[in-house]
């Protein structure tokens, strides 16, 4: 009997002294940017697109097509300087809010095949810990392909993926075959791979790191893997095993569940035309405050900070936050919190096109009752008036009771 | 300017003018001191705008003059100097040498003219207070701070009066931040002295703090109102406070004792127990139950991110249970304040506040407003 579970086991991977080998899936859609645009208007397809805000002092290139790319155009490189390289590409403004949108199709798309799927940011990168899933849905690279056919045919972006043992590698591993393809890298050659790799294709090792590495010479990940932590420790001090590890594949991080993350309320306003106008600004402020403010209540937290992301109409975003202190849940505090985010984010003359609010730092609210008796028939006033809105609300509706700041001036 | 200075009677008044010197201000030059020669002495000046010093100590002058200098750099340089005398050299362009034959230090200073004036008290009708028992006064008061970002008066600031009760003068000082209340007198005043129209005046607390710095174990100090000043004067040092400007509420009302349940309980030992009980609170899980029920205090602590504790104190109770929650940081604050071996603790309800006083110290009151459970 023993022997027979013990064979069992060792077959499956779960044997004595045996530890499961990670799956880790990565899905990248190259160029993300320009992707979601050229899947709205095809007339962009297969020639150079720049994503950068175009009206802007000093653009720079946010992304760029393969095309662009090939050119020479770089992510971050001024758009004057890109355009130079590339004068036939077409700009276009950057419209982050699409871009959130396409992610979270995309995003939803891959769920059904693991609950542990890290977000990386809203450029289309994906992590996927598929590690025990195989009884489910079979093989890693199995998962990997079936994605990339779901995502070609409902959303017309073509992934390149990935499967390796860890995070590092499996990103290494789409980075070699951008802009398309797959690349699988089995357990144990983590380090062979990576042996022949330029050492830019690497995450985590920064530019300052290449410059004092090239000084040496080194350029490729196994001539550093040749070199001990001891002496990368004479150059790099303290980032020495990171390095080290880097070159080897060595990678413990694990993939961060989304819902790990801490959780957020966020709402968002796009205006009908783009405006400059405070009164309209705020008033659209207020509206997005009224919303988190009730269901900041409606879950019985306050937040404690409030963050203003601003989208402009040459496709710039600014984004700056506020704290309230004490954390609070009614719309008055949570206004005065966020008005002092929206100054800080508004530099610009240039209209605005979109924006939204995101409170986070949840805490219950404070049970700490007032000394002097002002302070606290102002607070239970306060939070009379709070309740008696959300009641007017839920019963006929948001727009039973509306502040006289949310009524533009043409209506009144 | 030219003097020598023993670095024993410098080195004290340059630690303490930190507070002052440290704050950011709208004027670059306040982090400098003024130093001053005078007589047979040197005189120092430092201000954040709402705080002014002034002091004289004895040195060695060769030559007088006047120069404003970087306050952290030069105490440094005294803190670290080898020997304990030190040369002071005004040198040409506001230049200042400092040291001796084996150290030398060149710094740049200020223009003197620059240097804010801090307001010159006549002679006004002081108070002669105890040094140590003032310097308590301000350290019960001022525990109760106040947040960085706020705003009103009488939580920035404490209210400072001059009262009688039952033909005696008592000096009281109040602070607050909201949520608790601390008074302490001072009794057995020479005489009630004249502190403004209003009899009453609200000090800050970052002022009082730095006065407390100055304040000895022993020997008497003067304290008046002149104007908008509040102003602490020893032998040979003086500290000038801008007042807030502002209303403090009511508080009459707050502390007085009305018909509520007093329980006396060993200081130590209570606070040992809340100290237990707030390990396992937090920034979100501020709050710890206590449940007074038939000469038995329970206190529970309750942190659904960490865990529970429960500690029970026997004590002296025969009245209906009462449950009723506070956050125990505000009573671990109180009680190490408190000179007294044992506390009164005066209870009502789970709505109103809880005194904690001193059993043989009356000068000294503390009230806590409890949480909602």
């Amino acid at each position: 009997m023993h022997s027979r579970w013990s064979g069992f086991l060792q077959k499956k991977g779960w044997g004595p002294g045996k530890v499961r080998v990670r799956s880790v899936i990565h899905l990248n859609v190259a160029d993300f940017a320009v992707e979601v645009e050229r899947q709205l208007d095809c007339r962009l397809r297969r020639r150079p697109v720049i994503i950068a805000p175009e009206a802007a002092v000093r653009a720079s290139v946010y992304d760029m097509s393969e095309e662009a790319y090939q050119e020479g155009v770089r992510k971050g490189m001024p758009l004057r300087q890109a355009l130079r390289f590339c004068s036939g590409a077409r700009v276009l403004p950057p419209h982050f809010d699409r871009y959130e949108r396409a992610m979270a199709v995309f995003l939803k798309r891959v769920l059904p095949f693991s609950p542990v799927i890290e977000v990386a940011d809203q450029k289309g990168h994906l992590f996927m810990d598929v590690t025990g899933t195989g009884r489910l849905f079979g093989p890693p690279p199995d998962i990997a392909w079936r994605i990339r056919k779901i995502i070609r045919s409902d959303m017309g972006l073509d992934p390149i993926w990935s499967v390796a043992g860890n995070k590092l590698v499996a990103k290494v591993a789409t980075r070699l075959v951008k802009p398309s393809g797959e690349y699988i890298v089995r357990a144990g050659d983590e380090e062979t791979f990576l042996k022949p790799l330029p050492l830019y294709l690497m995450p985590g090792i920064s530019a300052d790191d290449l410059k004092q590495l090239g000084e040496f010479n080194l350029s490729l990940a196994g001539q550093v893997a040749e070199l001990s932590v001891e002496q990368l420790d004479l150059i790099f001090g303290r980032r020495s095993l990171i390095l080290h590890n880097a070159v080897r594949g060595i990678d413990p991080s694990p993939v961060e569940p989304m819902w790990r993350k801490k959780p957020v309320i966020r709402f968002d306003h796009e205006f009908g035309n783009d405006t400059n106008k405070e009164g309209d600004v705020e008033g659209a402020l207020y509206g997005l405050v009224e919303k988190a403010g009730a269901k900041l209540r409606r879950q019985r937290l306050a937040a404690g900070r409030f963050r203003v992301v601003l989208d402009y109409s040459d496709g710039k975003r600014t984004i700056r936050h506020a704290s309230a202190k004490p954390p609070a849940a009614d719309d008055f505090s949570l206004f005065a919190a966020s008005r002092l985010a929206l100054k800080r984010a508004w530099t610009r003359r240039v209209r605005i096109r979109h924006i939204r609010l995101i409170c986070d730092r949840f805490v219950l609210p404070s049970a700490q009752l007032e000394l002097f008796a002002v302070s606290r028939s102002q607070q239970e006033k306060k939070e009379r008036l709070m309740a008696a809105l959300d009641t007017i609300r839920n019963r006929f509706g948001s727009d039973a009771v509306q502040m006289g700041r949310m009524v533009s001036k043409d209506a009144a | 300017m030219k003097f020598k200075i023993k670095k024993n009677n410098i080195i004290d008044v340059l630690s303490r003018v930190q507070g002052i010197t440290g704050r950011k201000s709208n004027l670059a030059i306040t982090e400098n001191i003024l130093i001053q020669t005078k007589g047979d002495k040197i005189f120092i000046a430092a201000t954040d705008l709402e705080t002014g010093f002034e002091g004289t100590y004895p040195s060695k002058i060769e030559s007088d003059g006047i120069v404003t200098i970087n306050s952290k750099k030069i105490y440094e340089i005294v803190k670290n100097f080898p020997s304990d005398d030190i040369g002071f050299e005004e040198v040409d362009n506001r230049w200042l040498k400092i040291g001796n034959e084996n150290v030398l230090f060149n710094l740049v200073g200020m223009n003197p003219d620059d240097f804010p004036e801090i307001p010159h008290i006549d002679e006004i009708n002081f108070l002669n207070l105890n040094s140590y028992d003032f310097k308590k006064m301000i350290e019960k008061t001022v525990m109760v701070s106040a947040p960085t970002e706020e705003k009103r008066a009488h939580i920035l600031g404490v209210k400072f009066e001059c009262i009688e009760d039952d033909g005696e003068a008592i000096l009281r000082m109040i602070s607050t931040d909201g949520k608790r209340l601390s008074k302490t007198d001072y009794f057995n005043i020479e005489e009630k002295i004249e502190i403004s129209e209003k009899d009453t005046v609200i000090i800050p607390k970052k002022g009082l703090n730095e006065v407390a710095k100055f304040l000895n174990h022993e020997g008497k100090i003067k304290v008046g109102i002149k104007d908008n000043n509040f102003i602490v004067k020893k032998e040979n040092e003086t500290i000038i406070i801008n007042l807030l400007e502002g209303e403090f509420p009511e508080y009459g009302d707050i502390i007085s004792v009305g018909d509520d349940n007093v329980i006396e309980v060993d200081k130590d030992s209570f606070r040992m127990m809340l100290k237990r009980m707030s390990i396992l609170t937090s920034d979100e899980y501020k709050g710890v139950v206590f449940k007074f029920d038939k000469n038995t205090l329970v206190v529970r602590a309750a942190n659904p991110e960490i865990g529970e504790s429960k500690e029970n104190m026997n004590i002296d109770f025969k009245g209906d249970p009462i449950e009723v929650a506070f956050n125990p940081q505000f009573f671990i604050d109180t009680l190490s304040f408190i000179d007294s071996d044992h506390v009164f603790l005066r209870i009502v309800d789970d709505e109103h506040p809880c005194f904690i006083q001193g059993k043989n110290d009356k000068s000294f009151l503390s009230v806590i407003m409890p949480m909602k459970i």
